[in-house]
């Protein structure tokens, strides 16, 4: 069985979000406090790009992707 | 079977407050220094459990909203989770009961009705709770006359804080 992907704080990731992609950032591992003790992370994200506003979530790995950082964002 | 929560409060929680009851413990002596020695490392000890509980809370919350997303249709459960965590109380202040109350009033239940219909000791806990948060505050504003005069707390008080996480 393939390892768990761990995600790190300040990891930037995509996740859904309804029925759109949405980026966000890694803020904190929260631990094994999920369903069946899986990990849970922390993820900022804005609802709209410019926006000031910033929401929060805590997803498990299987709802997130690693974005990997783009010469631009490096 | 208890929550993830639980198992993380008796484990890696009660290991960090009962290094704080050994430091006390280690303060021996008679010496007149040796109660102002204790009483700081009382403060230390109710920031600590209030740290801890606040914590503890959280991973729960946390722990419920996982639980309700994960029974819902996968297309609402994008947006219902951070709709569940939108402005938590447990993720920016301090745990008292109208904090606890109002982030599980939310995921639909009426939370404090509940406890106190568990367990006849639920409703002295709920003010030993805010007891707690008071002294919390008091310890870290340093301005202790909304508590006592003096502000000595002991650790006996600490500990009986700390052990009735139901």
């Amino acid at each position: 069985m393939a390892a768990k992907r761990r995600f790190r704080k300040n990891d930037r990731v995509r996740f859904r979000l309804g029925v759109r992609d949405v980026k966000g950032v890694v803020t904190e591992d929260r631990g094994p406090i999920g369903i069946n003790g899986r990990h849970l992370y922390g993820v900022e994200f804005r609802l709209e790009r410019g926006s000031d506003a910033i929401s929060y979530t805590e997803l498990p790995a299987d709802d997130m992707h690693l974005v990997k950082p783009t010469a631009s964002t490096r | 079977m208890p929550s993830n929560s639980l198992i993380r409060w008796n484990g890696a929680r009660n290991a960090a407050m009962d290094e704080i009851e050994n430091a006390h413990a280690m303060v021996g002596g008679s010496e007149r220094g040796r109660r102002y020695a204790t009483q700081q490392i009382n403060y230390s000890y109710a920031a600590l459990l209030s740290s801890h509980f606040q914590g503890f809370c959280r991973d729960l919350h946390s722990e419920c909203v996982d639980q309700i997303v994960a029974v819902t249709p996968a297309p609402l459960q994008g947006f219902l989770r951070p709709e569940l965590l939108w402005n938590r109380s447990l993720g920016r202040g301090n745990p008292h009961p109208g904090a606890i109350g109002s982030d599980f009033n939310r995921l639909g239940i009426e939370f404090w009705k509940e406890i106190h219909a568990l367990d006849a000791r639920n409703k002295r806990r709920s003010e030993m709770l805010q007891e707690l948060i008071d002294w919390r505050n008091a310890i870290a504003h340093q301005d202790f006359d909304p508590v006592a005069p003096g502000g000595v707390a002991t650790l006996h008080w600490s500990r009986s804080g700390r052990g009735d996480v139901p």
